[in-house]
Order: structure tokens, then C-alpha cells, then sequence
């Protein structure tokens, strides 16, 4: 499974729930999952099931779930994606992940922005360590040094917002250690201020990352 | 006959007499102790004031919910488990076999578990400011019951148990500078160690960085409450309404006042800025000083065991910034290092009989007990909480701020200072999910 890239396993997830949520619901699920449990191992779907089955009258059918989401965890990719033909309503929307996408990439650079160059490379140097320690997948990874070196545009799609969380937190220590944390903590609110003011369509996307 | 009934009258009153003498005695008591009680109780809102305001906005309100559950969960357990370690029958020298989940006991037992209960929610609160801004909320509570419920209780049974072994010793701790806050300071020692400093404490080459606290006003604000509760700490120990309360308390306000001179001169002789954070830190070091001796030390002896306790206090703080430990408020040096030097000086000072060698000796074996008892239980308290729970925060809550992440508030919501992202309109936006 964890071969599975992410866009595998959220359409193996929206198999999974068709038989039991209507399509918002299901949706609503989809980005659950995205936000807490994307880059968990799959033994997290039980509390994954957990937590959707919280607040509806799921709550005796927990077992099935899990049953129906391992189940199409399990299916070959292009099974998966016919098993149910309403699938394809689920399929990864690119527009929020990109969005998220695009917000870290600008907080990021708003971030990097308030550094002097000498400070920036060394900084950049040290998140490139922080990075491979990290165990990221390798199209992650890829895509973040290729843009943390070049600058290119940020091509991170796939990734889901908490990793994205967990990247910026890992800038925000280094800035600890490098500036202190008081520092830290007014250019990463400062960070954010430009991001607001200059692409308030983001702002709704910030709330995941911080 | 009218002769008869008038002796048979007098004979009664006579008899009454030392009765109503005993009974407004021990009203008279009871209510110096419960009014002392109230004045140590206030002691919890001087530290919450000066441990919030020595740590930063983001922190402020997780300090002062550590504060608040400390005295409520400190008095559950110490009465359900720790007043009979500390005062029940002690054969054995080490710890109190009965009075546990005191319920029906006579009116001064009642009213000295009240005053007890005061001192040990003194004592775990201590770990409270050194710990800040870095530790789990319920991983620092669990700490919290364990010392309300063992560490300091079997500690103050070797000491305030007419049993213990180093009262059979002559061990002199009047109030607790070793008792209470040597416990507190000792333990808080223990859980900085395990915690490690907060993020960019340190920068990369090992120099400090100060983090300067977001409120000194309440800083001073809490010191002034702190020295305020401390008349009732001290002279509340007397555990009676006796005349011996105008020297305690004398003793007291001179220590304090001569350990915040101390502060101030060392940094005029060292040509450095006088902080207010350490002026302060150096009165409470006074009073800490001050507490084990201050019922056996003439004035004199007492102003300088406030003021060599300031200095103390000041020196230790250094000397543990520069061995990499991050007391967010100073704890263990005002409670510790201040609390084992005025134990030292109760031994040294002790008006009747000064500088006795028997004494002195058996000050320092009570010292140095403290602190191999409660730091190395204290450590393995610590370890084990970090290995099964965590104890220390991840490094977003402590991006976040502990307010946010570990409560889920802010603690001004109406004053964005612009130094931070977590807006109150943010904060809505935020997965609080533990």
C-alpha cells in the first residue's frame, strides 16, 4: 500500500466510503484525510474511521468501513477507480491542493524574503539537511530542492497540507536556532501579513499550514 | 442555704475558668492558621502572575492553567494520600502509615490539613515557571500529582513528623526553605533536564539568548502578592496565634528586602543593567532564605541570610544559564540554591547556640538528602513521563504557542501585538484535535 501514490490511495479512500456517505459526505471525509492522515501510515485508517464515524449515525457500521476501506486500499489502482463509476467525482480536485500548495510556497518565500542572501543560502542549506532526514517521498522531495535551489515554480500537488505544515515548522525551528525564537515568531507573523495582503484567496489555506 | 449555693457557684466558675481560657485559646489559633492558610493560598496567584509574566504572550495562559490545577489537584491528592505520608504515625523514620482520605478528625487536625495543604501546593508549583513554555499540559500535571503525592509528602515526613529520621536528628527547617521549596526547586531541576531548553535558547555556538518575558509589571506585581503570602507562610508556621509572629515576620520582610539590595548592588558592582526580573528574583531569594530559620535567628542574622541568599540566587542563576539549563523563571535558583543556603544559615545562626559544628552538620546531611531524594525521583519521574507520554511539547505547539495548542485560547485575544501569527481570527481556523 504504501507503494501507492497519494492520489491511489484518496481514490481508494472515496471507493471505499461510497457504499456509506453521500457524495458531500464523502467529500467532506476526502478532506479530512488529506488535512490529518495522507502521510500517516495505513494503520492510521482506524482512527481515520474513528474520527468520520464520530458524529453520525455510522457509529455500529465502524467495522464495515474499515472492512470496505481496506478492501480498496488492496485493489489494483485501475480497479479501484472503476469499482464505482461516481468515483470519478472524487478524483483529486487540483485546485484546493494546488491552493495549498501555493500558500506555503508563498509564505515560504515571504519568509525567506526578510533574510539577507548569505543568511538565506546558509538557511536554505540547512532545511536541504532537515529535508533528507526526513524520510519525505522522493517526488516530494524532489520538487521542494529542485524549487528550494532554482526558485523554479512550486510543483507539490500531491502533497498533503499537514506535511506541508510540518515543512514549514521545520523553517520555523531553524529560524529559532539561527535568529531566536523571538525573531522567528515576528517574521513568520510578518510572513503571513504579506501573504494576506498580497493574495488574500490564499488566506483560507493558511489556517492548515500554521 | 443562700451561702451554699453561692460557694457551690464560685467553685463552678473556678473550675469553668481554665476551659473558657483553653477554649479561646484555641479559637484564637485557629484562626491565625486558617487566616494564614488564606495568605499562602494567595501565594498561588503571585506565581501565576510572575511565572506568566516572565514567559512569553503565547505562554502566558498555559503558565497560569498550570498554576490553577496545580492547587486543585495538589489538594486532592494531598488529602486523600499525602498528608498521612507526612503526618501519619511514622515508626519506621521514612513515611506516615494512616490518616489518609481524613475525614472525621478533631478541629485542629482539620485546620492544620488546611494549612498543609497550602504548603504542598506551594512546593509543586514551583516546577511550574522553570518548566514553562515547552511542556505537555497533562504530561506536567501527571508530574504534579506524583510530587504532591510522594515526593514531597515522604520528604516532609522526615522532617515535619516527630517521627521522621532527620527530625529525631534536630534537623531545623522552621517553615521549609528545604521542605517546601528545596522539594519544588529540586524537582523543577529534574524536569529542565529531561525537557531541554526552549527552541533557540541557545544559538548555534552555545551562547544564551534571552527570551524576555511579555509582562514585567506583572512580574513585580506577583513578586509584591508572593511577599505578601509569604507573612502567612512564615508566621503561619508558629501553627498558633503566639506573640513569636512579630520576630518571624520581621525576619521575613528584612530578608526579603535585604536579598532584593543584594541583587542590585551585585549588578552596580558589576557594571550591569539592574533587571527587574532578578531585583525581584532576589527578594523572593531572601524569603526563601529566610524561612527554615526564621523563627530561631536574631534580626541581624536574618537580613544577612536574605541578603547572602540574593547573591546566591543571582551567582546560581548564571551558573545554570551557562550549564545550558532554561529556568524560564529562575526556580531553582531563588527556591533551590536560596532555600539549601538558608537551611545552611538556620544551623549557622541559630540565636541560642551559633555556629555549632553538631548542627551545621546536621543541616547539611537534611540538604543533601533533599536533593538526592527528590532529584533522583524526581529524574526518574520525568524520564518516565517523556518515554510514555511525552513531556515536552512538539515544535509547532511551541511555534503555535502553548495557549493555542495545548488549550485552545489565546490569552489576548483583543490586543494583537503584531509580533505573532496566531491571531484570535486564526485561531478559529486551527485543528485542535489532540
Amino acid at each position: 500500500m504504501s507503494q501507492k501514490d497519494f492520489n491511489q490511495r484518496r481514490q481508494a479512500i472515496a471507493t471505499g466510503l461510497q457504499g456509506f456517505l453521500d457524495d458531500h459526505g464523502v467529500e467532506r471525509a476526502l478532506r479530512h484525510w488529506e488535512s490529518r492522515y495522507a502521510d500517516q501510515p495505513s494503520l492510521a485508517l482506524q482512527r481515520f474511521v474513528a474520527d468520520i464515524c464520530q458524529d453520525t449515525p455510522l457509529k455500529n457500521q465502524r467495522a464495515a468501513i474499515l472492512r470496505s476501506l481496506l478492501n480498496a486500499m488492496n485493489l489494483p489502482a485501475s480497479q479501484a477507480a472503476s469499482a464505482n463509476g461516481s468515483t470519478a467525482a472524487f478524483a483529486p480536485q487540483r485546485q484546493p491542493t494546488l491552493s495549498h500548495s501555493t500558500a506555503f510556497s508563498e509564505l515560504m518565500l515571504a519568509l525567506m524574503g526578510q533574510l539577507g542572501e548569505s543568511q538565506q543560502a546558509k538557511l536554505r542549506l540547512d532545511l536541504f539537511a532537515a529535508l533528507r532526514r526526513r524520510n519525505l517521498p522522493p517526488s516530494i522531495l524532489d520538487a521542494l530542492q529542485r524549487w528550494l535551489a532554482s526558485r523554479q515554480p512550486l510543483e507539490l500537488d500531491n502533497a498533503p497540507p499537514s506535511l506541508l505544515q510540518k515543512l514549514i515548522n521545520q523553517y520555523y525551528v531553524l529560524l529559532c536556532e539561527s535568529l531566536g525564537p523571538i525573531q522567528a515568531d515576528r517574521m513568520l507573523a510578518a510572513a503571513v501579513k504579506k501573504v494576506q495582503q498580497e493574495r488574500p484567496e490564499l488566506d483560507r489555506f493558511l489556517g492548515s499550514l500554521l | 442555704m443562700t451561702h451554699t449555693r453561692l460557694t457551690g457557684l464560685l467553685a463552678l466558675l473556678a473550675a469553668s475558668q481554665p476551659t473558657l481560657a483553653d477554649d479561646a485559646t484555641a479559637a484564637m489559633d485557629m484562626v491565625w492558621l486558617v487566616t494564614a492558610s488564606a495568605l499562602v493560598f494567595l501565594m498561588q496567584a503571585g506565581f501565576a502572575l510572575l511565572e506568566s509574566g516572565m514567559s512569553r504572550a503565547k505562554n502566558a495562559l498555559n503558565v497560569v492553567m498550570k498554576n490553577y490545577m496545580d492547587v486543585c489537584i495538589g489538594t486532592l491528592i494531598f488529602w486523600a494520600l499525602g498528608y498521612g505520608l507526612m503526618f501519619g504515625t511514622n515508626t519506621t523514620g521514612l513515611f506516615g502509615t494512616d490518616l489518609f482520605l481524613l475525614d472525621e478528625a478533631d478541629a485542629s487536625t482539620y485546620g492544620s490539613l488546611l494549612f498543609q495543604t497550602m504548603f504542598a501546593a506551594t512546593a509543586v508549583t514551583i516546577a511550574s515557571g522553570a518548566m514553562a513554555e515547552r511542556t505537555r499540559f497533562e504530561a506536567y500535571l501527571v508530574g504534579a500529582v506524583f510530587i504532591t503525592a510522594a515526593i514531597y509528602p515522604v520528604f516532609g515526613s522526615w522532617v515535619w513528623n516527630s517521627g521522621g529520621w532527620l527530625a529525631e536528628m534536630g534537623f531545623i527547617d522552621f517553615a521549609g526553605s528545604t521542605v517546601v521549596h528545596s522539594v519544588g526547586a529540586w524537582a523543577a531541576l529534574a524536569g529542565i533536564i529531561i525537557l531541554g531548553p526552549r527552541l533557540g535558547r541557545y544559538d548555534k555556538a552555545g551562547k544564551p539568548r534571552e527570551i524576555r518575558g511579555h509582562n514585567l509589571t506583572l512580574v513585580a506585581l506577583g513578586g509584591f502578592i508572593l511577599w505578601f503570602g509569604w507573612f502567612g507562610f512564615n508566621g503561619g508556621s508558629t501553627l498558633a496565634a503566639s506573640a513569636d509572629i512579630g520576630l518571624i515576620n520581621l525576619n521575613t520582610q528584612l530578608a526579603a528586602a535585604a536579598g532584593a539590595a543584594a541583587c542590585m548592588l551585585l549588578s552596580l558592582v558589576g557594571r550591569r543593567p539592574i533587571l527587574l526580573t532578578e531585583t525581584v528574583n532576589g527578594s523572593l531569594a531572601g524569603l526563601v532564605a529566610i524561612t527554615a530559620g526564621c523563627a530561631s535567628m536574631t534580626p541581624m542574622f536574618a537580613l544577612l541570610t536574605g541578603f547572602i541568599g540574593g547573591i546566591v540566587c543571582t551567582l546560581g542563576g548564571r551558573m545554570l544559564v551557562n550549564l545550558h539549563l532554561d529556568d524560564v523563571v529562575g526556580a531553582v535558583s531563588v527556591h533551590g540554591f536560596a532555600g539549601a543556603w538558608g537551611t545552611l544559615a538556620a544551623g549557622m545562626f541559630y540565636a541560642e547556640d551559633m555556629f555549632n559544628t553538631q548542627m551545621i552538620v546536621v543541616q547539611l546531611v537534611g540538604i543533601l538528602a533533599c536533593f538526592i531524594w527528590t532529584f533522583s525521583t524526581a529524574l526518574i519521574m520525568y524520564y518516565l513521563i517523556d518515554l510514555t507520554m511525552g513531556l515536552r511539547a512538539s515544535a509547532l505547539h511551541e511555534q503555535r504557542g502553548l495557549d493555542l495548542s495545548e488549550h485552545a485560547e489565546i490569552g489576548y485575544p483583543e490586543f494583537p501585538s503584531g509580533n505573532t501569527a496566531y491571531t484570535a481570527d486564526r485561531a478559529g481556523d486551527l485543528d485542535y484535535k489532540r
